[in-house]
């Protein structure tokens, strides 16, 4: 019988069965194929997150920290404005810059100050400004409706 | 099930991947592309007007050679591993916060990966300087096979299978099907521009959603079957130019789309070529 030209043996421990270049494709393929097919798993399934093994969860996090509802400016007589979320925030429309590094995103009653700061320094003595409306979240849309966002004018007559 | 029909099994999976032959030229485009993609995503971050130091230049030195003997193919199955190499170097300092954040994005992955795997193909044997030199020392009565090893390129198509897979996975809730979070996404990309108008259709965007993850679940399965492969093919690049439109993907969309190349029958790319340039049909 002759030899397997493909055979990578070493000849010098009888004890290793040869590896072909075949059976070295095959372990290649086979590992890689598992890698890249149950990578994301334990990541994705069941919370174990790696670095090294990709989870494929592309722009699940975009939007969150956002407000979605009507900002409203009061004073003694009632409600005198209403705002949008970028107008409140002073914006034209949000930045094009990777979502993550808006420092203004919203996650707790605080957030929606620093949201809002601009119309809060806009205040006349006397008026108050209110959230009525929902904020992103992983989990969907989550109300956060706050009486009033602006410390500062909560002692205003 | 039979031990006859397992062997079959085992037989036809081992044909079709760590076994399979073909032309090379689909790989030998896709090497292309995606060292013109490496070239667009990194150049203006890398080159020397935006470097500092001896590891900026390090990287810029390899990533700007691999990338150029890469579209070039000189040596380039030794090229392509590099350039993917560096690219997960890249993606690794991203995560490890030394470099941008953004090298540590999911496009940065799927493109360094795909680099990587493509050097298990013989990816120089079409369209390549390496072919060149073959063609110069073989002489041109019989040219070199374009033909080779494509353990690479199966690997790639179950590397989309898997990605389209297990991003359906991460949508499939009630926050996704109810059309919130790509109304949330919408919100951050479109708030105060010309496609806002969509923000106040949420039934349009809560159908989107269904849409996007019963098709990602589909191309899953289909894009591997060939019976199903041209329409996944068609449906995928759809939902693909549709993002690249809609959101911000960087080079995300464009990668998958050079990557289906490897979803093709490399037969039917040579022949397709032989077609173009006006050569007679060879079988392959």
């Amino acid at each position: 019988m002759t030899p397997d030209p493909q055979a990578v043996t070493d000849q010098a421990s009888p004890a290793f069965k040869p590896l072909t270049l075949t059976s070295l494709r095959r372990y290649i393929f086979f590992t890689l194929a598992a890698l890249i097919l149950l990578g994301p798993a334990p990541g994705q399934l069941f919370g174990k997150h790696s670095p090294w093994l990709r989870e494929w969860v592309m722009y699940s996090g975009v939007g969150v920290g956002l407000p979605k509802g009507v900002f409203t400016v009061h004073d003694a007589s009632g409600p005198v404005a209403e705002y949008t979320p970028l107008q409140a925030a002073g914006l034209e429309r949000y930045p094009q810059i990777v979502h993550y590094f808006f420092e203004t995103r919203i996650f707790e009653d605080a957030d929606l100050t620093r949201f809002a700061a601009n119309t809060c320094e806009a205040l006349l003595p006397g008026q108050h400004l209110s959230f009525d409306g929902v904020v992103g979240t992983r989990k969907g849309w989550v109300p956060m409706p706050v009486a009033n966002l602006c410390p500062q004018t909560e002692d205003a007559p | 099930m039979k031990n006859g029909q397992g062997h079959k099994i085992v037989h036809a999976i081992t044909q079709w991947g760590p076994e399979a032959t073909g032309s090379t030229r689909a790989a030998g485009l896709m090497r292309i592309g995606l060292g013109v993609i490496a070239l667009i995503r990194f150049g203006n971050e890398l080159a020397p007007y935006a470097i500092n130091g001896l590891i900026g230049l390090s990287l810029s030195v390899l990533l700007f050679g691999f990338a150029f003997t890469t579209i070039l193919g000189i040596r380039a199955r030794l090229s392509v591993a590099g350039l993917g190499a560096t690219i997960m170097l890249l993606y690794a300092l991203g995560l490890n916060g030394v470099g941008l954040v953004t090298w540590a994005h999911h496009h940065v992955y799927l493109l360094g990966m795909a680099c990587l795997l493509l050097s298990l193909c013989d990816c120089g044997k079409s369209f390549s300087v390496d072919r060149m030199r073959a063609l110069a020392t073989q002489g041109r009565v019989r040219p070199p096979a374009e033909f080779g090893a494509l353990l690479g390129q199966r690997l790639i198509a179950l590397q989309l299978s898997a990605l389209y897979f297990w991003t359906a996975v991460d949508k499939s809730d009630w926050a996704f099907v109810s059309g919130q979070r790509l109304e949330q996404t919408m919100t951050w990309v479109h708030s105060g521009r010309v496609l806002e108008f969509v923000l106040h259709w949420p039934a349009l965007l809560a159908l989107a959603s269904i849409i996007v993850l019963v098709v990602e679940y589909w191309l899953a399965v289909a894009i591997l079957l060939a019976r199903w492969r041209p329409a996944a093919i068609a449906v995928g690049l759809a939902m693909h130019i549709s993002f690249y439109l809609l959101l911000p993907v960087n080079t995300y969309s464009i990668t998958v789309i050079v990557l289906y190349l490897a979803l093709l029958d490399p037969a039917a790319v040579h022949r397709f070529i032989d077609r173009m340039l006006g050569y007679p049909e060879v079988a392959r």
